[in-house]
């Protein structure tokens, strides 16, 4: 993960236009996409709207940031996705639980009306590149903690140490989250990778 | 055994022994290494003239001969599945240890510690010797990096055009100007600061209550008042309730004005309690006048330097 000068937060601080931008070009893609992964399963419209609230935030609090406790900017950027995306998932959670039932159901009443042999096998799925809704729905079922862990570890590329100070734990806990997370996601696409 | 009894046709007696060389069990003896190309030629000579007179250890040797070409026309059959492993845990002392105490169930649960390298290196010996001798816990951690790799490969899509345009312009807003900064972080003050405010909260709101239940017109079902509403006037009982309340009422006026250590009560509110007023439909309201009139003597009493008109000119 590509941290940034510290000289560019210090300019930020002050209100540099130029910084700011700076800021966005370098972690724009990165936030964007572990909004997308975090909450992009349950909320996919809201993905674009929760990525800005989360650099609106960390522009107002740019003044808390403090470089000399050896906390790396990027690691502070990933702790306002963390928790402005658990607190979207959070306040969301009632219409979610119903969102999910409404779709188990659907998937059972689809089942019942399609004749048997009727819809492709798995390896025709993966073929036809449903691998990557497979993935996004298997990623999306992970519990919070898990998927956060996974998605910066597997895909941010981010240390034990750094997801621990993100996720407020020691890196024991990141261990184990990040195992028992592709421990689920092995049983779940087991039959769609083989 | 005698020669004699184990080959049975000639007779060891007999004169051609010397012609025959060597006994048939020096025969035997020397046959495998005979086989084998072994002997030298003098004695290779010797079982050549024995052979020729005994017909047993004829027959013997051709049987040798011929499960020599049925051992060497079958290849050698395979090490046992986990050879190695058990080997290899043989060669660290560990047999019947390590190797064993690992089943299928405990290494799929520590399936993807093993493959992080995050695994004691004790256990990722164990996990590493149960893996060579487990085919279906080898597919699986095959099957592990199969999956990491696919879902590695699932891209996520790249922010919008002019994503970060969109946040600067919200930023220059006079909205997200305006917007505060973050809110204040209750859960970074000690417990005991939130302890003392929320006492202080509590203080401040029962005193604001109590001032403001001096005021209210409403009726409380303890307050003696309540009883001195229409209803209850209109039932037969009226007389007797209308007794009860002004009893109280006096003895909570009493009460207050020795709380208040006041020296007079004014004579509005003496006036109240008098019988003349029983039956005024509106005196229900009476009470609270009377409320007011005593909580205002109270605090002219308390602040003298007042020069506000008194209860008394009401």
């Amino acid at each position: 993960m590509v941290d940034l000068p510290n000289d560019t937060v210090a300019r930020a601080r002050q209100g540099d236009a130029a910084a700011f931008l700076e800021i966005l070009k370098a972690f724009e893609r990165p936030v964007f996409q572990t909004v997308y992964r975090l909450v992009g399963g349950r909320f996919p419209n809201d993905v674009e709207d929760i990525a800005q609230e989360i650099f609106l935030k960390i522009f107002r609090a740019l003044e808390r940031f403090e470089p000399d406790r050896g906390v790396k900017f990027s690691t502070w950027v990933y702790t306002f996705v963390k928790n402005h995306c658990f607190d979207v998932l959070k306040k969301k959670r009632v219409a979610t639980v119903s969102l999910a039932r409404r779709t188990d159901a659907s998937d059972s009443n689809a089942g019942q009306i399609d004749p048997a042999g009727a819809s492709p096998s798995p390896v025709d799925e993966t073929l036809g590149g449903e691998l990557a809704k497979h993935v996004a729905k298997a990623l999306d079922d992970l519990p919070e903690d898990q998927r956060l862990t996974f998605i910066l570890r597997e895909y941010q590329g981010l240390e034990y140490h750094e997801i621990a100070a993100i996720s407020d734990c020691s890196e024991g806990t990141v261990k184990s989250r990040l195992h028992r997370g592709k421990e689920a996601l092995r049983h779940a696409l087991r039959r769609y990778v083989r | 055994m005698t020669e004699s009894a184990h080959h049975g046709d000639r007779d060891d007696t007999s004169p051609d022994r010397a012609e025959r060389g060597i006994d048939c069990a020096t025969h035997l003896d020397r046959l495998t290494s005979e086989l084998a190309g072994e002997l030298d030629p003098a004695a290779t000579a010797a079982q050549i003239s024995h052979r020729v007179w005994c017909e047993a250890c004829s027959l013997e040797r051709h049987d040798a001969v011929a499960v020599d070409e049925l051992t060497s026309r079958f290849a050698a059959p395979l090490p046992p599945s986990g050879f190695a492993a058990r080997a290899l845990a043989r060669h660290l002392g560990s047999e019947g240890k390590d190797a064993n105490t690992v089943d299928c169930r405990e290494f799929r649960s520590e399936l993807e510690a093993f493959r992080a390298g995050d695994v004691a290196v004790d256990r990722t010996r164990s996990l590493a010797l149960h893996v060579e001798y487990c085919t279906s816990c080898a597919a699986e951690l095959r099957l592990s990096g199969t999956i990491e790799s696919a879902v590695r490969g699932i891209e996520a899509p790249l922010p919008p055009a002019g994503f970060a345009a969109a946040i600067l312009r919200r930023m220059t807003s006079p909205r997200e100007r305006l917007a505060p900064v973050q809110s204040f972080p209750l859960r970074a003050l000690p417990p005991a600061v939130l302890l003392c405010a929320a006492a202080a909260f509590l203080i401040v709101a029962l005193h604001t209550w109590q001032d403001a239940s001096l005021d209210s017109p409403s009726l409380q079902s303890n307050d003696p008042r309540s009883d001195l509403t229409a209803t209850n006037l209109e039932n037969g009982d009226a007389p007797q309730r209308w007794d009860h309340a002004i009893e109280q009422l006096s003895l909570q006026r009493e009460r207050l004005i020795r709380s208040a250590r006041l020296e007079a009560v004014p004579a509005s509110i003496g006036a109240f309690a008098a019988p003349s007023q029983r039956s005024t439909p509106s005196s229900r309201y009476g009470g609270n006048v009377w409320h007011r009139a005593l909580r205002r003597a109270v605090l002219e009493t308390e602040s003298p330097q007042d020069s506000a008109p008194g209860p008394k000119g009401h």
